[in-house]
């Protein structure tokens, strides 16, 4: 070996050892401990959501109220199922593809979740939320006076929306990015198949 | 970490057990070159070793051992590192001869510190790049690292020619210590 770098590199860790199988399945478990702790992180703030409006659909005395209320819990029910569907997959063989494809398979998943966050994250809860705002809007006028009561209406629909399109926007610039470093990627696919 | 247990081994043990007698040191000296601290490089050795424990029990023979050994520790350890380096802008082995060399090459004498700065070197790298610096510092020839990345043995070929030059250009002479 006359690469004296290779010589340098290669001369570290010549003492390493693999993994006992005790400490494998020490690390097995604690990998299954790590996931459910993910999982049930990720879908707490969902739960809290839709216990609190189902709780909301319950007590509260008003039906457009209620229906907004139960629709919102459909549409949270619908994200976290999404969420599910799309959760990072645990499987070990998919290591073992070459280094190029398993970056390019997880680039490609990232801009798919991001460019269509629209459809399967925030879509679902926009039903609910409207109506929801809506109910409030339909009450608060027969309770006072019309601009004092779409005031407030009109404030909030505008800064939600803001806030919406501030997200959609985030995710699809991310998107575009990957969309780049895949077509470099592909570029370099191309070079490799000439 | 001690070797693994053969008595009643699987096959996916024996492999393992295969896996570790030939490259655990690489394993090791991948794990430190991706992660710098201490105590999470030593975690994510562990890690790796499982992911190929767990892997081993699809493998098929349709390609080396060494191989499979090499894909799944790099992935394993290229998504270890994208967790850390979301906001990090990394460059292409062709851009790479951009980054700063050291101020004084004298100063810098010394195994440790050259090491730490081909680590610094690597950690700048795209993934795939990454993975080929690694592999050619592991001494394997084009035609394996092509294997193990996807690329082609003319375009590995033509990227080491860019990792000797990068190194010459940051370690004077090309002479390490």
């Amino acid at each position: 070996m006359s690469d004296p770098f290779i010589a340098l590199w290669t001369a570290q860790a010549q003492d390493a050892r693999g993994l006992s199988q005790e400490e494998l399945a020490r690390r097995s478990r604690l990998l299954q401990r790590r996931v459910l702790r993910r999982d049930l992180i990720e879908y707490a703030a969902g739960l809290f959501v839709m216990v609190a409006f189902g709780w909301m659909a319950v007590v509260i005395p008003f039906w457009s109220m209620r229906v907004a209320c139960a629709i919102t819990v459909l549409g949270t029910g619908i994200v976290m199922w999404n969420l599910w569907r799309r959760r990072p997959r645990d499987d070990a063989a998919m290591l073992a593809q070459d280094a190029h494809a398993y970056y390019r398979a997880q680039l490609v998943a990232q801009r798919d979740a991001l460019a269509s966050v629209a459809s399967w994250y925030i879509g679902p809860t926009l039903p609910g939320m409207i109506l929801f705002v809506a109910a409030v809007g339909h009450k608060s006028v027969e309770v006072m006076p019309l601009n004092a009561a779409l005031a407030p209406i009109a404030l909030v629909t505008v800064s939600s929306a803001a806030v919406l399109w501030l997200v959609l926007w985030l995710n699809r610039t991310a998107a575009r990015k990957l969309d780049q470093q895949i077509a470099a990627l592909d570029a370099e696919r191309a070079f490799t198949d000439d | 970490m001690t070797a693994p247990i053969e008595h009643g081994a699987t096959a996916q043990d024996r492999l393992y057990a295969d896996a570790c007698t030939n490259h655990a040191p690489a394993i090791a000296r991948l794990a430190r070159a991706v992660e710098r601290d201490v105590d999470r490089a030593r975690d994510l050795e562990q890690d790796i070793h499982l992911a190929l424990w767990r892997s081993l029990a699809a493998f098929d023979g349709r390609c080396a051992l060494g191989t499979w050994v090499y894909r799944v520790a790099h992935n394993a350890a290229a998504t270890h590192a994208a967790r850390g380096a979301r906001s990090v802008r990394l460059v292409t082995l062709e851009d790479a001869g951009d980054l700063p060399a050291t101020a004084n090459p004298e100063a810098e004498a010394g195994e440790a510190q050259t090491l730490a700065r081909i680590c610094a070197l690597i950690a700048a790298l795209e993934p795939v790049d990454r993975s080929v610096m690694l592999l050619y510092l592991e001494g394997l020839e084009a035609r394996m690292i092509a294997e193990i990345t996807g690329l082609s043995p003319t375009n590995v070929a033509v990227k080491v020619h860019r990792i000797k030059a990068m190194l010459a250009r940051h370690f004077a002479q090309g002479d390490p210590a």
